[in-house]
């Protein structure tokens, strides 16, 4: 017999995820990486051509590694945190009726505290772009066009905000030591040193990875002052990059041993096929080769 | 009726934790008692639906807890469960840890559900902490707000495992008086003996995995009737023996040396012999 009125048990996921979006807002860690954000954004529009000390590129189209560092790689932090958080909590009352699923993906759904702000860096990106043009010895050159650039910085600056997290998320399911997290964080930074298209050999499946350079003065082609632009597509990235994210978040979801996991499976194995599809989408469309910009910009 | 067990038991491995293990649960506070290892936090948590049993089913309020995952769910909102061991989530208030598990315990309107936690908070003595964060509480505090978490919603089946630990003789006091007065089943798994006594209208005794006693208070004591003395010796083969503040010795089981006299047994003493007893029979 419950003595205590109980409101109906509907959509508790609503309510729950409203909470993890608040505890996602009043983190530190989030709010130092957005502050620094904020900070690159204000000085780009103040000196736009000063990034890389050569003064002749716009920022607009490289800073990407800003918001996926600043709100990608402390999202995973922040979010392997809240998992955590939110794990002890249930423990703490041993046996709760909002399943370990609903949990998740309300910490899930916090991610769009950090995809907020990276929408607002993207704008902030575009507007950039538009009032200061990048250099013709940059991007776009050549079979590249607009919708090309714009589509490299919304993977790399504004996708890392959400799979970050999830990736956090997922890590926090998994592998819950505590040790875990930085050395997530190492390792994905690492990884993505190596596999950010300095290598030829890397120039074609590089996409693998889902933090990698598409243009810029990559590779062997540095110091002679001509921007390249690697092979493949950027819009079908965006594609396979939302299809890793949906799999981190199943992959979480998969954790939970209450949940239809026969189902899952096959969720989970069809969202395997539209990454692998997107994927080779990627490696195939798009630009066929690597191409080099025939401006020498004045960094060469 | 509030929970049934039926021929439930768990295995870890090779080891039996329960063996199939038969329970009726009625309205009132029933405790727990065993030594360590006994199964008790394995009963519990099969109770609360925070572990599977290997065999045998479990129902609260007529909703099986081995059963789907909706007659589970249905029969959780109707569980409030005290862990042994509670691990408190790092940079929460008392409030906010409160309001969060509430959420968990699906209370969605915001303001009922502060008023919850308020209430909550109330009970235990914590009005006055809820904006301090957990980590700046002490040991009690702690303990008390954990059992808060479980008193969240007033639920048909209070599930406490070892609630006293930590809490001094005031707090402890206040707890009985919190648990005796409320309406369901109150299920306490304690050591603390003077708690049973205190409290509980019934006393299950698990050793070894297996039911060893189960009835009311005065039927245990019954039990030990004429079997606990006092006198200047030790009865020989006494379970157990000690000094008294008054220099006489007690001696709890064994033959009366001259010049003992009976003593009103205590629950600890009829535990005590209940557990010689268990321990004789399983050497033989």
């Amino acid at each position: 017999m419950t003595t205590t009125a109980r409101p109906p048990a509907t959509s508790m996921l609503g309510v729950l995820a409203r909470q993890e979006i608040r505890h996602y807002l009043v983190a530190k860690l989030f709010w130092l990486g957005a502050a620094l954000l904020v900070a690159l954004c204000v000085a780009d529009f103040l000196n736009p051509d000063a990034t890389n000390g050569a003064g002749d590129y716009s920022s607009s189209v490289m800073g990407m590694v800003a918001p996926s560092a600043l709100l990608g790689v402390l999202g995973l932090i922040v979010m392997a945190s809240l998992a955590r958080r939110s794990d002890r909590a249930a423990a703490a009352a041993g046996s709760v009726a909002v399943p370990e699923r609903t949990r998740t993906l309300a910490l899930a759904a916090a991610a769009v505290v950090p995809l907020g702000v990276a929408l607002l860096w993207y704008a902030a990106a575009l507007a950039q772009y538009h009032i200061h043009p990048p250099a013709p010895s940059t991007v776009p050159f050549g079979p590249m066009t607009d919708g090309h650039v714009f589509a490299v910085m919304f993977a790399l600056g504004v996708v890392p905000a959400v799979s970050g997290p999830i990736l956090g998320l997922f890590l926090a399911r998994w592998l819950p030591g505590r040790g875990v997290t930085p050395l997530a964080v190492v390792l994905v930074v690492l990884v993505t040193i190596l596999m950010q298209g300095n290598f030829q050999a890397t120039w074609h499946w590089r996409v693998v990875w889902p933090w990698t350079y598409w243009y810029g003065p990559i590779g062997w082609n540095t110091g002679t002052g001509h921007w390249m632009a690697l092979p493949g597509s950027p819009e079908a990235w965006i594609a396979y990059l939302l299809a890793v994210c949906a799999l981190g978040v199943l992959g979480a979801l998969y954790h939970d041993p209450e949940s239809d996991r026969a189902r899952l499976r096959l969720v989970i194995g069809a969202a395997v096929a539209v990454a692998v599809l997107a994927l080779v989408l990627t490696m195939t469309l798009g630009l066929p080769e690597a191409v080099a910009n025939p401006i020498a910009g004045a960094g060469g | 009726m509030t929970a049934t067990l039926d021929a439930v038991s768990k295995t870890f491995g090779r080891t039996a934790a329960l063996h199939p293990t038969t329970l009726r649960l009625d309205a009132g506070v029933i405790g727990l008692l065993g030594p360590n290892g006994a199964g008790k936090t394995t009963l519990l948590r099969i109770l609360s639906s925070a572990l599977a049993p290997s065999t045998g089913t479990v129902a609260v309020a007529g909703h099986e807890v081995t059963g789907s995952q909706a007659e589970r769910t249905a029969a959780r909102r109707r569980i409030g469960y005290l862990p042994q061991e509670v691990t408190f989530p790092r940079g929460m208030t008392s409030f906010g840890f409160l309001d969060y598990i509430a959420v968990l315990k699906e209370w969605g309107d915001t303001e009922q559900r502060h008023a919850e936690v308020r209430r909550v908070l109330a009970l235990v003595g914590l009005a006055d902490r809820a904006t301090v964060k957990v980590r700046a509480l002490s040991g009690g505090q702690r303990r008390r707000l954990a059992i808060a978490q479980a008193l969240l919603g007033d639920p048909a089946l209070l599930i406490l495992d070892e609630p006293t630990t930590g809490l001094d003789p005031e707090q402890r006091a206040s707890l009985r008086g919190l648990l005796s007065g409320r309406p369901g089943t109150v299920l306490i798994s304690t050591h603390q003996t003077e708690d049973v006594s205190a409290l509980c209208d019934r006393v299950v005794v698990l050793d070894g995995g297996r039911v060893r006693f189960d009835g009311s208070v005065p039927e245990l004591l019954a039990s030990a009737a004429g079997r606990v003395h006092q006198g200047a010796t030790a009865n020989p083969g006494a379970v157990q023996t000690w000094k008294t503040g008054t220099g006489l010795i007690r001696s709890v089981g064994g033959r009366p040396g001259p010049g003992a006299s009976a003593v009103e047994p205590t629950v600890e003493d009829a535990y005590l012999l209940l557990r010689s007893a268990t321990a004789e029979g399983a050497a033989a």
